[in-house]
């Protein structure tokens, strides 16, 4: 492990009306690393991505992303961090009263990039997901993987320093998931951080990991997953 | 870019909500409307009450004649700041004036030194009606002053309907402005309602809250626009059309400081001012409520 993780959760509970949704979590993700993060439905997964990107505050604890303090954010801070982070969700959140290329463009035009910047980026994203075919198509023309594959392209576009994955293939069926398996891994390959949440099993056996289950609103590492990541 | 994408969505925006666009753009539009028509319709009854007093003398009648009170009296009245022009009308003065008018015949029915001598005031046009009334009634308590006649019955009613007329109208104009801000608000909020998947998305790939303000607050913004339009048009049409068609003999009527920009202006200005103000505290308020995912965690005070 380096010193220098990119997510670091220190200490931190998550109380929301009442409940203990977290209690006392101590986790960090490494630059570079892939990681999972398993458990029953309800203990917490989504909690947990949601403190990174700030749709949670903890209630106790501290929360960095890289050097920088998140808990303590302010509004006007948020949209900041969120351009560090790629966020895919397992429901597909894309527009579709644009076409794929619009729905990627989108999010560059919010960066005040100029038409040629966000063409060619668009095009490389495309390329990278293998979706330069499609870039004309509607986005309800698309196959669910092929959705998914326009939402992480959207997601890459400012160049995140992490990728935070809710279920990214939940929706998906097996070969589809696999394919996108292969394309998160591919992404993590060059360097990206990747946080992935999932309820696969048959996908964390088939790409392992360093795998982290929540139960009871605690963190343990999973012995069988872990050894198969260290053995690797 | 961003321009283009501020118009483009806010125009979207309006046609997403049909309705509630509609009725606020309404609103807007009669509240406008009724306030240029209420102010033109002002400004010319004021102006006319000026030309009508112009026209209006008071005539002090005098018990009797002591010429040095006479002339004392007349100094203190053209000292008066009310009083514009004082002239005196001796007793025979007078007597010629009723011989010029009814005729030499009139003489042989009558004696005519029973006509008093008298002072004619000129009023000074920007004094109000109920100031003079008030000076009138010091005047009737002088000793010298047998009767004072001021015959100002049409202009009285007249600067008084119109000061109904302007109060019961501003306050109306004010009350719909207030519904149309209120309106225009609801509208926006709306919109904001419906494309809060738009919004998330938005957000989730850090788009800041003023960006995503923009096209709301355009949208209300170019409501303002088209009801100011629409108002403008009406506005033009009933004075420019409708009441010298119908009412000939009141032809159009002269526009506020006799240019029509200061109307108009102001009606595009205050359109302006209540679209952009109510989009743009409603999409403050809501676009910061609508959070990145449904089931956030966020406290509703970090909202
Ligand atoms: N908006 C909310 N309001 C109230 N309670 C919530 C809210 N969101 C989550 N919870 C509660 O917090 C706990 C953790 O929810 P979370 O969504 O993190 O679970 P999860 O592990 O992602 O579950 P799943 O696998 O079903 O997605 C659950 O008990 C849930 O009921
Ligand atoms: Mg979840």
């Amino acid at each position: 492990m380096t010193h220098n993780p990119i997510i670091r959760l220190s200490d931190v509970s998550l109380v929301y009306q009442g409940k203990t949704i977290l209690d006392s979590v101590d986790f960090s993700l490494d630059r570079g690393e892939f990681c999972y993060l398993i458990g029953n439905t309800g203990s917490g997964k989504s909690s947990l991505l949601k403190l990174i990107y700030r749709d949670a505050i903890p209630t106790r604890g501290e929360v960095y992303v890289g050097q920088t303090r998140i808990d303590t954010l302010r509004n006007t801070e948020i949209p900041g961090l969120r351009r560090k982070l790629g966020i895919v969700f397992q429901d597909f959140q894309l527009l579709h009263d644009r076409n794929v290329f619009e729905n990627i463009a989108f999010a560059l035009e919010i960066t005040g990039k100029n038409r040629k910047e966000i063409k060619e980026k668009v095009l490389e994203l495309l390329n990278q997901v293998g979706l330069t075919h499609k870039q004309k198509s509607k986005t309800t023309d698309l196959s669910g993987g092929e959705q998914q594959r326009v939402v992480i392209a959207r997601a890459l576009a400012n160049d995140p320093e992490i990728l935070l994955a809710d279920e990214p293939t939940g929706n998906l069926d097996p070969s589809a998931a696999e394919s996108i398996m292969d394309l998160l891994r591919q992404i993590n390959r060059r360097g990206m951080s990747v946080l992935m949440v999932t309820h696969d099993h048959a996908l964390v056996k088939k790409y392992p990991f360093r795998t982290i289950q929540i139960m009871d609103g605690q963190l343990r590492k999973t012995p069988v997953f872990s050894r198969i990541s260290e053995g690797l | 870019m961003k321009l283009f994408y501020v118009i483009r969505e806010g125009f979207a925006g309006l046609f997403r909500t049909k309705f509630s666009s509609f009725t606020s753009l309404f609103s807007l539009f009669l509240s406008v409307l009724l306030l240029s028509v209420l102010s033109r319709i002002g400004y010319s009854a004021y102006e006319f009450a000026q030309v009508l007093k112009q026209d209006i003398s008071v005539e002090v009648f005098l018990k009797n004649i002591n010429p040095q009170r006479t002339t004392e009296f007349r100094r203190l009245l053209a000292e008066e700041e009310w009083v514009a022009k004082v002239e005196y009308i001796s007793r025979e003065q007078a007597a010629e004036r009723f011989r010029a008018e009814f005729g030499e015949g009139a003489e042989s029915l009558v004696e005519l030194n029973f006509l008093p001598a008298s002072f004619i005031l000129q009023v000074v046009d920007t004094v109000q009606l109920s100031r003079i009334n008030e000076k009138l009634s010091d005047l009737r308590n002088v000793d010298l002053v047998d009767e004072v006649v001021f015959n100002a019955a049409l202009l009285e009613i007249l600067e008084e309907r119109t000061e109904t007329l302007a109060t019961a109208g501003l306050a109306i104009g004010a009350f719909i402005l207030l519904v149309s801000l209120l309106l225009i608000y609801n509208t926006i909020r709306l919109t904001i309602y419906a494309k809060r998947d738009l919004i998330r998305a938005m957000k989730l790939i850090g788009a800041t809250n003023s960006f995503i303000k923009g096209p709301f607050v355009v949208e209300g913004f170019i409501q303002g626009i088209l009801a100011a339009c629409l108002a403008t048009a009406v506005h033009m049409f009933i004075f420019h059309a409708l009441i010298p068609n119908q009412i000939p003999q009141l032809g159009v009527l002269e526009w506020p400081f006799g240019r029509w920009f200061y109307l108009i202006g102001s009606l595009f200005g205050i359109s302006l001012l209540v679209g952009w103000w109510g989009s743009y505290w409603a999409s403050s308020r809501f676009i910061g409520k609508t959070t990145l995912t449904r089931d956030s965690l966020l406290p509703k005070s970090a909202r």
